[in-house]
């Protein structure tokens, strides 16, 4: 769902680019973060793989507060991006 | 395939669910989507002596039994309480209790992820991907043992994720080298930080489990680990430890889900959200709700009355009932923790204090609901989040029944 409005579509397109990443080196995939995703964005598969949907996260930094190894960012800056 | 019940998750509770549920005869699978049983670690690796014994479950080689369990309020305080503990290693731990269900015939499969939750008619079947294939099974009853992520909850439609206040974060690790006592477990309550809590559980002489961990939602920027490190760096026990690996993890800290029966579903453990709020303490309450569930499911199967799963709810009350490792506590503590949290930071650090000074005298465990209630800045706060909350008021009723018919007993 893209709204509309100049500043939210603006600021949402952002996000979409940059989004919400985890640093793999910090990361001992507990799983917290899944349990506070109110939308279900963050699947971990095994011990090893943690997957972000990017596309339904609504980059609200529920998960990112919640991670207790400071492994979650919404890289908002050019430079944390591709 | 068929399978009469398809347990997910090879943590404590799923492991004590395929264990009682392959010695009632039933063909039972474990599914668990890591490559190995226990591996990595997520927890303090406390356990309860007391739970033990009530569960049945002897000591192995790799527990490190504690006589002592030091207490320490955020004003500095001191309680020694003469519980004792077992620091257990939870890797072997897990491991073991899985091999005692493999030993009792049921079926194992490693690597092996719930992918996806289908209904049909009345009940759900369940979609295993493994080795990059879907594997369709359609038990009679599915346990959900999977932990904190609760993914078959989702799966199914349940909205269960945990709120900010309601889960506790916690960085921890295995660190090597430090000063401790082998003999003391402590968990000292942190001073500039709501509800915040650290532990030390000593593994052997120089190792020992260390972590800190708070309800998030308490306005904190600082990250849990961040603490931990600069605990390993400055206290004069732990200056010098090296983190073998880290056990870090989100814990539960609220009431446990509504419904612990939905259809053909039944939910255990931290899955069905029954780990401690104070402290984060959840592996007897993971095996307590595992072996019901499954004893539940077998008499429902065996007898084909689908109907009977209803009354794991019911067993799980009965059993825990007035049970403080239990149920009880988690009520109790939620209760203290929620008045706790929103009294302004003065009075709570006052009241907190007067919980220790109690706890001293009486040599207890200080986050006692009945001490509390007898101290005046607490009180009022405790009845309001009480009756603020339908399930806390019934609790609170039964309760005051069950003490009541106790203390009748008792005299007459
Ligand atoms: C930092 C920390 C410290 C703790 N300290 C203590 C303590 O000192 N004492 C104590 O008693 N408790 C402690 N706990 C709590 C305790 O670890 C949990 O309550 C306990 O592990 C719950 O057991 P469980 O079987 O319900 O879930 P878990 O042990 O979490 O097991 C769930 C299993 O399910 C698997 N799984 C998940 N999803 C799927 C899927 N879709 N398909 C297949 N498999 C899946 C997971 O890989 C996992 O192995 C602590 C927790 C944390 C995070
Ligand atoms: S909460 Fe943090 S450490 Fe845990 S799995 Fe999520 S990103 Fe990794
Ligand atoms: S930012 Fe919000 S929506 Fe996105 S993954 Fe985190 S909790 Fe979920």
């Amino acid at each position: 769902m893209v709204k509309t409005l100049g500043t939210n579509r603006t600021k949402e397109l952002f996000m979409k680019k940059y989004g919400l990443k985890v640093d793999l080196l910090k990361c001992v995939f507990c799983g917290g973060c899944v349990s506070v995703c109110p939308h279900n964005v963050i699947s971990l598969y095994d011990e090893t793989k943690l997957e972000i949907n990017n596309d339904i996260c609504k980059h609200c930094n529920i998960c990112t507060t919640f991670c207790p190894m400071d492994a979650l960012r919404i890289a908002t800056e050019v430079t944390e991006g591709e | 395939m068929n399978y009469n019940i398809v347990v997910v998750g090879g943590g404590p509770a799923g492991a004590m669910a395929a264990k009682t549920a392959a010695s009632k005869g039933l063909k039972t699978l474990l599914i668990e989507k890591r490559s190995s049983i226990g591996d990595p670690v997520r927890c303090g690796e406390g356990l309860s002596y007391n739970a033990c014994e009530k569960l049945n479950i002897r000591p192995k080689e790799y527990f490190n039994k504690t006589d002592f369990f030091d207490l320490i309020s955020p004003g500095g305080k001191v309680i020694r309480l003469k519980t004792p503990n077992y620091i257990i290693d939870r890797k072997l731990f897990d491991q073991d209790l899985v091999t005692e269900a493999e030993d009792k015939g049921a079926e194992v499969w490693l690597k092996a992820r719930a992918a996806s939750i289908e209904k049909k008619g009345a009940t759900f079947r369940i979609n295993i991907e493994k080795d990059k294939k879907l594997i369709e099974v359609n038990p009679e009853v599915i346990i959900a043992a999977d932990g904190v992520e609760s993914t078959v909850a989702r799966m199914a439609g349940i909205p269960i994720s945990l709120k900010l206040e309601d889960i506790g974060s916690s960085a921890a690790a295995v660190v090597e080298g430090v000063n401790i006592e082998r003999n003391v477990m402590i968990e000292s309550f942190l001073k500039d930080i709501p509800f915040g809590y650290s532990w030390i559980f000593p593994k052997s002489e120089n190792i020992a489990n260390i972590g800190v961990g708070w309800i998030t939602k308490n306005g904190i920027k600082l990250k849990p680990v961040d603490l931990l490190h600069s605990f390993l760096k400055n206290s004069k026990y732990l200056k010098g430890g090296r983190i073998k690996y880290y056990t870090s993890g989100g814990v539960p800290a609220t009431l446990k889900i509504e419904n612990l029966v939905y259809r053909n579903i039944l939910f255990t453990g931290d899955a069905a959200h029954l780990s401690n709020p104070v402290g984060g303490d959840g592996v007897p309450q993971a095996m307590l709700s595992g072996k019901l569930a499954a004893e539940v499911s077998a008499e429902s199967i065996l007898q084909e009355k689908p109907m009977i799963l209803k009354k794991y709810e019911l067993e799980w009350e009965k059993a825990t009932l007035g049970e403080f490792c239990f149920r009880d506590a988690q009520y109790a503590l939620y209760i203290l923790q929620n008045a706790l949290l929103t009294m302004p930071i003065l009075r709570k650090e006052e009241a907190i204090e007067e919980l220790w000074s109690m706890a001293q005298k009486n040599g207890q465990y200080p986050f006692d609901l009945i001490s509390a209630i007898k101290i005046d800045k607490l009180r009022p706060k405790l009845f309001e989040v009480i009756m603020k909350n339908k399930r806390l008021r019934n609790w609170a009723a039964k309760q005051m029944l069950h003490l009541t018919i106790k203390k009748f007993k008792s005299i007459y």
